[in-house]
């Protein structure tokens, strides 16, 4: 190829030069006479000037016209007779004589061959390159694939990645894993280092994790970095962790509350519970689920139930791996209820002036909500947070109140003071309710009393 | 069944004509009966005395019965062996009968609807049917005794032999097909055989797969009809919930099957109340929403820096190809272990062999897009620098299969083209 084509050659054919010269002969002897011409033409120039006594006399070439002689206005009375007129301008006529017509014939004639020989030979060097299509190609993919893994293992070892072990395991375990992106993005902004940390799904103890703690704890992370591991680790590339061994995934299904299509005129809940019901009807045994926040779209008491439900169905139906990151508290009671879901959380820690988000995913529920405590570093006003802290704590209260009379008639310790979404809001009536004595009040009182609580709801 | 001048025969007759390719049990107060060429193959396969009705101007029309109350046991065997069965009964109670008592076929028994105890317990008995619509194919099968239902689609020029596949894997007792396209070129041959004189005896069993073909009409498959069916049988607005967005052909498959099911079977069907989409896969499949959710190839929100993506955060490579090549890799991961195992270990011998790595990577650097360049030549778009710019990446590979061959790995021997 490189012998065939000039160095630089146009990116059209139209006009030629594109071929080399000393490849073909007939191309050569076609350019000479082409480069010649040149030449001629200023030979002819000479003699018509000498011949007539016309100085100005000049040959030129245009598109439309071809070649002719240029006589301008004052030295028309010098033109003989043999000349033609070809064309007339305001300053000038212009004239061809038989023997420039002979030459221009040539000429282009010539300039034609040229163009088609170049062509042809072009066409030439594309069917014989064309022939070794397969090789070529072959050559590609493999380059392609020389290349991907060399990338990988540029990465792998920039990164301290490690090799996944493989197997036909239900298991998925990693140890001190860090999602890849982001991984990087803060090593770049010069924050602190990325929170490794470790995961164990099986297919029997370890099925479905339930996550709780804090937005903003590090919940999405750790869910997407476990797929992204499952991910590179298939693809064929290192992983970053410290160790990895991971039972072959079939399916990686993901349900995550921010990106829903409200465009398309579905609600959000619908679109949450169509992506949840395929998930339910198509993932295998093999297969791994991670749901963010299932259940955020509609009225709390539906959303925990469907929720609860689902994790239910996923136990004893599907049996698929399953991450469930969730703002429910009360969806870590399943982990009493069910062999193999186990809650884990992320980490805080409690400062004088606020919280600290420590992104260490470990064992057990989260034992606090912290949304207030979220709210405050979001930077809502601190009345506001005051007063939420009040309101909870009334509520706290109130469920402790109700829980001990139910501990005290079983005796069973108090369950921690976790507000859940179980607990009715009007606590002071139900108080007022219990404590009141019935046989002792009379029709007025009674009646005095019931307009009472009714003014309270 | 030229002589049909009795009230009962004229309407057996009329009932045997609904139902051709079924075996008719008639009933005639405390027995099924069975008349003409139905008497004659049912005598055969049941083993049951043959006899004769001889109240036809002298001309004796074969006939045989079976007690009502062991009727199901014969109609398994039946089922068995392939045939289908129309069941009819008397609808009104005969004493307050006029003249002839009212009959109907209350029930249509095919091998792909069996529901009855005599259904071995290890394999399923699915009813199965293949619908086409455009360039996909799809494929459903339901076991109406355990309502287990799924649904898959193919396109492209394998498809049909991955129906194949699926019909071997699945092995239903009967499969719905549209009468105007014939299955597959092999058993529409095979169909043709048995079908001239099976039409007539009421069966029509595959020879080599063992399954009865049922043609429907083409319009039970056409998607305006049968995925409303589906939509309608399962009570919801869209079919997507149960993976079958953007699969017509196979929503379509499932549709017949449920029309098919409604019209033999008495009763509602409510115990089918799921459909899923399969697929036998060769890679680990993340779907669109997955990608976009795990930020793949593109950010979530658009606008935010591509940076964030996987793919960016990944891409080590430094030819165009290899490029498209990641980006292939990433978005259908292998799920086979033994090529996962042999990029693994070439990943690891370049990991280890860091000058060989680099000295690859550098030679690798000046290859242009190999791929594309070749296309422009053979589809004859291509111009004098493309193949300038070919040669010179061509001019590399003697350097790249010099830094290959320094690096141990199987896959590397193999590249070494």
């Amino acid at each position: 190829m490189e012998e065939t084509i000039v160095s630089e050659p146009p990116i059209s054919l139209s006009d030629g030069g594109v071929i080399q010269s000393g490849v073909n002969a007939e191309l050569d002897e076609l350019r000479d006479l082409s480069r010649n011409s040149k030449q001629y033409l200023a030979q002819i120039e000479q003699r018509e000037r000498h011949g007539t006594g016309i100085g100005s006399l000049k040959v030129k070439f245009n598109s439309i016209f071809g070649y002719y002689l240029e006589v301008s206005k004052p030295n028309l009375h010098l033109v003989p007779a043999d000349y033609e007129r070809k064309q007339t301008l305001v300053n000038a006529e212009r004239f061809t004589t038989p023997e420039l017509k002979e030459y221009e014939a040539k000429i282009l004639d010539a300039q034609e061959k040229i163009v088609e020989i170049e062509r042809r030979m072009f066409a030439e060097l594309r069917t014989a390159i064309a022939a070794e299509a397969k090789r070529i190609r072959q050559t590609a993919l493999a380059l392609a694939e020389v290349d991907v893994l060399a990338g990988l293992a540029h990465i792998a070892a920039l990164r301290n990645y490690c090799r996944a072990v493989l197997d036909e395991s239900g298991d998925l375990e990693i140890v001190e894993g860090r999602h890849p992106v982001i991984e990087q993005l803060e090593v770049a902004g010069g924050s602190e280092r990325f929170v490794p940390n470790d995961l164990y799904l099986n297919s029997s103890t370890h099925a479905i994790l339930v996550l709780t703690g804090p937005n903003m704890g590090g919940k999405s992370t750790y869910l997407r970095q476990a797929a992204l591991i499952v991910i590179l680790a298939q693809m064929g590339s290192f992983v970053p962790a410290r160790a990895a061994r991971l039972g072959l995934v079939d399916r990686v299904f993901t349900r995550i509350g921010a990106s829903d299509n409200l465009a398309r005129g579905r609600s959000t809940f619908m679109v949450e519970m169509t992506e949840t019901a395929a998930i339910l009807h198509t993932a295998t045994a093999r297969s791994l689920i991670l749901l963010d926040e299932v259940g955020r779209g509609t009225a709390t008491y539906d959303g925990l139930a469907i929720a609860w439900a689902a994790v239910e169905y996923l136990h004893a139906r599907t049996r698929a791996k399953t991450l469930f990151a969730t703002h429910y508290f009360e969806l870590t009671e399943l982990a009493d209820l069910l062999s193999g879901v186990k809650n884990y959380h992320v980490s805080v820690k409690e400062t004088g002036g606020g919280i600290v988000f420590l992104r260490k995913v470990e064992p057990g529920a989260a034992d606090r909500s912290y949304g207030i405590e979220v709210a405050k570093l979001a930077g809502l006003p601190n009345e506001v947070i005051e007063r939420a802290r009040e309101v909870l704590a009334e509520h706290e209260n109130a469920e402790r109140r109700l829980t001990g009379h139910l501990a005290s008639d079983e005796s069973r310790p108090a369950p921690p003071a976790q507000l859940t979404i179980f607990t009715p809001i009007s606590q002071p009536v139900l108080e007022k309710l219990r404590e009141v004595d019935l046989n002792r009040l009379t029709p007025l009182e009674a009646l005095n009393l019931l307009a009472e609580l009714k003014k309270q709801i | 069944m030229t002589e049909t001048s009795t009230p009962l025969m004229r309407q057996y007759a009329a009932i045997k004509k609904e139902h051709p390719n079924a075996l008719l049990f008639f009933r005639l107060g405390d027995f099924y009966e069975m008349f003409f060429e139905d008497a004659v193959v049912a005598a055969r396969e049941l083993q049951i005395t043959l006899t004769s009705r001889n109240k036809e101007k002298g001309i004796s029309v074969p006939m045989c019965g079976v007690p009502y109350h062991a009727a199901e046991g014969y109609i398994a065997k039946l089922i068995r062996k392939g045939f289908k069965v129309a069941v009819c009964e008397q609808v009104e109670d005969p004493r307050l009968a006029k003249k002839l008592v009212r009959r109907e076929v209350t029930r249509v028994v095919t091998p792909g609807t069996a529901a009855d105890s005599s259904l071995s317990s290890e394999e399923n008995n699915f009813l199965g049917a293949v619908a086409q619509v455009g360039d996909r194919v799809g494929f459903a099968a339901l076991d109406l005794s355990t309502g287990e239902f799924r649904a898959t689609e193919f396109r492209g020029s394998d498809a049909g032999r991955r129906i194949e596949e699926e019909l071997a894997q699945l092995r239903p007792k009967e499969l719905l097909y549209a009468s105007s396209a014939p299955l597959f070129e092999g058993s529409a041959g095979a169909a043709e055989n048995s079908s001239a004189p099976g039409r007539k005896d009421g069966r029509s069993a595959h020879p080599s797969t063992g399954y009865a073909e049922t043609a429907l009409d083409d319009w039970v498959f056409a998607p305006d009809h049968a995925i409303p069916l589906v939509e309608n049988h399962f009570g919801v607005m869209s079919l997507e919930g149960f993976g079958l967005a953007g699969k017509p052909a196979a929503a379509s498959a499932a549709g017949a099957i449920l029309h098919y099911a409604r019209s033999t079977q008495r009763g509602t069907l409510d115990h089918v109340d799921r459909i899923g989409f399969y697929e036998r896969q060769n890679c680990l499949v993340l779907d669109a929403v997955t990608v976009r959710n795990l930020e793949l190839i593109e950010p979530l929100f658009a606008g935010a820096d591509a940076g964030i993506t996987l793919f960016r955060s990944m891409d080590a490579t430094v030819t165009p190809m290899g490029k498209r090549l990641l980006r292939a890799w990433m978005l259908r991961p292998s799920i086979e272990r033994a090529e996962i195992e042999a990029r693994l270990d070439a990943v690891e011998a370049q990991v280890k062999n860091t000058v060989a790595r680099e000295d690859l990577r550098r030679a690798l650097e000046g290859i242009l897009d190999l791929e594309r360049l070749l296309s422009r030549v053979t589809l004859e778009t291509a111009n004098p620098r493309d193949i300038l710019a070919l040669a010179a990446s061509l001019g590399r590979i003697p350097a790249v299969r010099i830094a290959v061959a320094r690096l141990d790995a199987a896959r590397h021997g193999a590249l070494r083209v």
